[in-house]
């Protein structure tokens, strides 16, 4: 399934790039500005992954099965109101890409529901182009 | 795509949620980077060891959940903590200081050459290669590990 997807940042070599799902930029982009303390959670995240750092408490591979191991999550606030962005990676034109796909926006149990595994498994299939924003 | 903003290159239309309000909010978050940089190493090397964070939680003398702020940026590491974790993983943290004057092609190659490296490039019909020889080996890299060169006048001097 193709969808489109908008760069927000670019690592400084040029390889990694961090994207927002077209289709759901308002809702995910609402849910990062809506305070102080997300956009740093968020500043956080997208620094760490576009240095190549390995943080599993912020960022890491929602592993439910072997056709999802392209789906990460970006966290927020573990433990507190839980909030995911179900991403994407995937390589593209020499770059690897990290598509912020959907929000989640409170993750009520430690194991994924049967609505969150479904969520996953249906993300793990988009295929991403880049649109000019 | 060329403001440039913690380190990395923003899409100036999203600017507003990589920049900062005020020099202090810049230093926070460039001093809790650092912290997760170090512990980003740290992870690398448990995992690398099979060292669950409930263990390196024990061997530090604290609580997981006191690891878990520590990763999830609520609490920030010290200079004892790093002494512990040298300790723990048998190893030593190395601290490398990269001027924000100099790009990222100039880092690499001064890093290549410090360690008595030699470095040319050559343009073929498959495109620029870049041949690196050092003191054992000759080999080259793939023209995309070192993109940026092909515009770097120092490169080339050098070259």
């Amino acid at each position: 399934m193709n969808r489109f997807c908008e760069i927000l940042s670019t690592s400084e070599d040029g390889k990694i790039a961090i994207c927002v799902d077209k289709q759901n930029k308002e809702e995910i982009l609402a849910y990062v500005r809506q305070s102080e303390r997300h956009l740093k959670k968020f500043r956080f995240i997208v620094q760490l992954i576009l240095e190549g750092h390995r943080n599993a408490e912020l960022y890491d591979k929602e592993d439910i099965n072997g056709r999802c191991d392209n789906v990460t999550a970006m966290k927020f606030f573990k433990g507190q109101e839980n909030g995911r962005i179900y991403c994407v990676e995937q390589r593209l034109d020499r770059k690897y890409i990290i598509i912020a796909v959907q929000l989640h926006s409170r993750k009520k149990t430690q194991k994924n529901t049967k609505r969150e595994k479904s969520i996953i498994e249906k993300i793990a299939q988009y295929e991403y182009e880049i649109i000019e924003s | 795509m060329n403001t440039k903003l913690l380190n990395h290159n923003v899409n100036p239309e999203y600017a507003d949620l990589f920049t900062f309000k005020n020099e202090n909010e810049e230093i926070e978050h460039e001093a809790q980077m650092i912290s997760f940089r170090v512990l980003s190493e740290v992870e690398k090397a448990c995992e690398g060891l099979k060292i669950k964070k409930k263990d390196l939680a024990e061997k530090i003398g604290s609580s997981k959940s006191y690891i878990t702020q520590l990763f999830n940026g609520s609490k920030s590491i010290n200079t004892t903590l790093l002494a512990k974790f040298e300790k723990i993983l048998d190893a030593t943290f190395e601290i490398k200081l990269r001027l924000n004057s100099d790009s990222y092609c100039d880092f690499l190659t001064k890093e290549f050459l410090a360690k008595g490296n030699s470095l040319f490039n050559m343009q073929t019909e498959g495109g620029r290669w870049y041949y690196c020889k050092d003191r054992n080996n000759d080999y080259s890299i793939e023209a995309d590990t070192f993109a940026k060169l092909q515009t770097d006048k120092k490169i080339k001097q050098i070259a």
